[in-house]
């Protein structure tokens, strides 16, 4: 189906022209994706406007009379909020539709606003959690010593989470394109990519802990002289037990916090002050 | 003097890039270590700036979206402010990243006002829309939105680096050797903040297990991180196998 759409040339025969959507009308509305589409983001409509200019391409071509234009227009400028990277697949979905619609088709402007809707809740979750909370972070997990040892290497983080992005959000703006609602959704809930979003976390946790040796840094200063002459150091203690067991604490004490709906910023604020204190009396 | 305000302007303009949400320039300029790398550049030292924005990227890892990318910790505006200042004042990285703090805070009210004004933009793109006027609705959502940015990116912070790095390093100046040593402290324990975060955010209680096994192993052997990314996504594909495995049987 998408081949044929792809490589088909209008056809004049008298009737009326079909208008085609070429692969490079789908990769330009790609590049508005990638360049434009968040610029104007507000908390009414969040990325409805940016959505729009991502269609423009493909609208213009599809909608030569001024009164189809705009009310395409105007149909995709209503609320959009999804992940910059499966994103696109609802995006590519919509130019399938949309061609349908212009060359005929019975697609009403509901269908096409309802599948936007249907769409982006999932595929935001979705996307949110293995691109940017699962993918970016291993990815600055990876780097980061690189960073902080001054070598240039660190940037490479920010390099890798562009390239993850844009292979991501090409892939799918191709693939929506090409296939059906339902097979999205299928798609979506489907065992690879449940697998795939599995591995990621564990992989996810596991540089966390990683993490967490190399750069929480808590030491126990206390330390007494027993009447025998020899010297109890609380932190030499701790480790004996268990080494690291005082920042993997700490993480996980917020984690709970956070978990129980905590906010960030007075996790933080809190450990300043207990810090602080800590430090204060002795015992950092 | 003239320096100065060339550095201001500059990392001034390395904000306004982290906050044009374009995504191609937000991959790079929203992350802690490429914001450092750059406000190095200008200041003149691009090792110390890598170096501070690294260790910066430990406590904003998570990339602070919260759902519905509502801004719960402006990181951007935190690394604009205390880099800077750090590297200018000799402040030491922990103690920047409690500095760091207050910023991340004023930022998402900065970024809140943004959110709400920009409903402005568009509300005209609807007219322009019922116009078919094509033209008008990109620089609705292009043009006009980054020309609104400079006074709300560049500008204020182009001003706050400008005076504040000699009010800062007056201050640093000032401030109680104890409670410097207690920021030092606190700056080593706030990236646990940051990872726990992660760990919400991944959103799966069962698999910290593998965050425990991974302190435990580091904490008992050295291992370079490619090394210890290794035995996690050889950890992720056993785990995956078996539960698959498991839900088959």
């Amino acid at each position: 189906m998408a081949d044929n759409r792809e490589n088909k040339i209008s056809e004049t025969d008298g009737a009326a022209k079909r208008i085609a959507l070429e692969k490079k009308d789908i990769t330009k509305t790609y590049l508005y994706w990638q360049l434009f589409h968040r610029i104007s983001q507000c908390f009414e409509r969040y990325y409805g406007l940016g959505t729009c200019i991502t269609l423009i391409p493909i609208l213009k071509k599809l909608y030569p009379k001024k009164d189809d234009l705009s009310k395409a227009l105007t149909r995709h400028l209503q609320t959009f909020m999804t992940d910059p990277g499966f994103g696109s697949a609802i995006i590519g979905l919509v130019a399938a539709m949309e061609e349908q619609k212009a060359n005929g088709e019975e697609i009403s402007d509901e269908m096409i606003t309802g599948i936007k809707s249907a769409l982006m809740g999932p595929s935001a979750g979705f996307g949110d959690a293995l691109n940017s909370a699962t993918m970016s972070s291993i990815f600055r997990a990876l780097f980061i010593p690189f960073a902080v040892a001054g070598s240039a290497a660190g940037l490479l983080a920010a390099v890798c989470i562009f390239l993850w992005f844009n292979a991501v959000s090409y892939f799918s703006i191709h693939f929506g394109y090409s296939k059906g609602k339902s097979q999205m959704l299928e798609m979506l809930h489907s065992g690879k990519m449940k697998a795939l979003v599995m591995g990621a976390s564990v992989l996810g946790c596991f540089m966390m802990g990683v993490m967490t040796t190399s750069y929480v840094k808590i030491t126990l200063v206390p330390e007494w002289t027993l009447s025998t002459g020899s010297v109890l150091n609380l932190q030499s203690t701790i480790d004996g037990i268990l080494p690291g067991i005082l920042p993997m604490g700490l993480t996980l004490g917020c984690y709970a916090y956070l978990r129980k709906g905590g906010k960030i910023i007075y996790a933080i604020i809190t450990t300043i002050i207990i810090a602080v204190l800590g430090a204060f009396v002795g015992l950092f | 003097m003239n320096n100065m305000l060339l550095i201001a302007v500059g990392i001034g303009f390395v904000y306004y890039l982290a906050y044009m949400e374009s995504p191609w320039v937000q991959y790079f300029f929203k992350e802690a270590i490429v914001i450092g790398a750059v406000v190095g550049l200008i200041m003149g030292d691009f090792k110390t700036g890598l170096m501070m924005g690294g260790n910066f990227q430990i406590l904003y890892i998570a990339g602070v979206m919260a759902p519905g990318g509502n801004l719960s910790v402006d990181s951007q505006l935190a690394c604009c402010i205390a880099i800077p200042v750090a590297m200018a004042s000799g402040m030491g990285v922990e103690e920047a990243m409690v500095l760091s703090v207050p910023f991340g805070v004023l930022g998402v009210f900065l970024d809140n006002i943004r959110r709400t004004i920009m409903g402005f933009w568009t509300r005209r793109a609807d007219k322009h829309a019922l116009e078919g006027n094509t033209k008008a609705i990109m620089f609705d959502g292009i043009g006009g939105p980054l020309i609104f940015n400079i006074f709300l990116r560049w500008i204020p912070v182009a001003v706050i680096v400008y005076m504040g790095v000699d009010a800062a390093t007056a201050i640093v100046n000032a401030i109680p050797e104890w409670l410097m040593e207690g920021f030092k402290v606190a700056g080593g324990m706030l990236p646990a903040t940051g990872l726990a975060l992660i760990l919400v955010m991944l959103n799966k209680p069962m698999l910290l297990v593998y965050y425990v096994l991974a302190v435990v192993l580091t904490q008992l052997l050295s291992m370079p991180i490619v090394a210890a990314a290794v035995i996690g996504g050889v950890l992720a594909i056993l785990h995956v196998t078996f539960t698959t495995k498991a839900e088959e049987a």
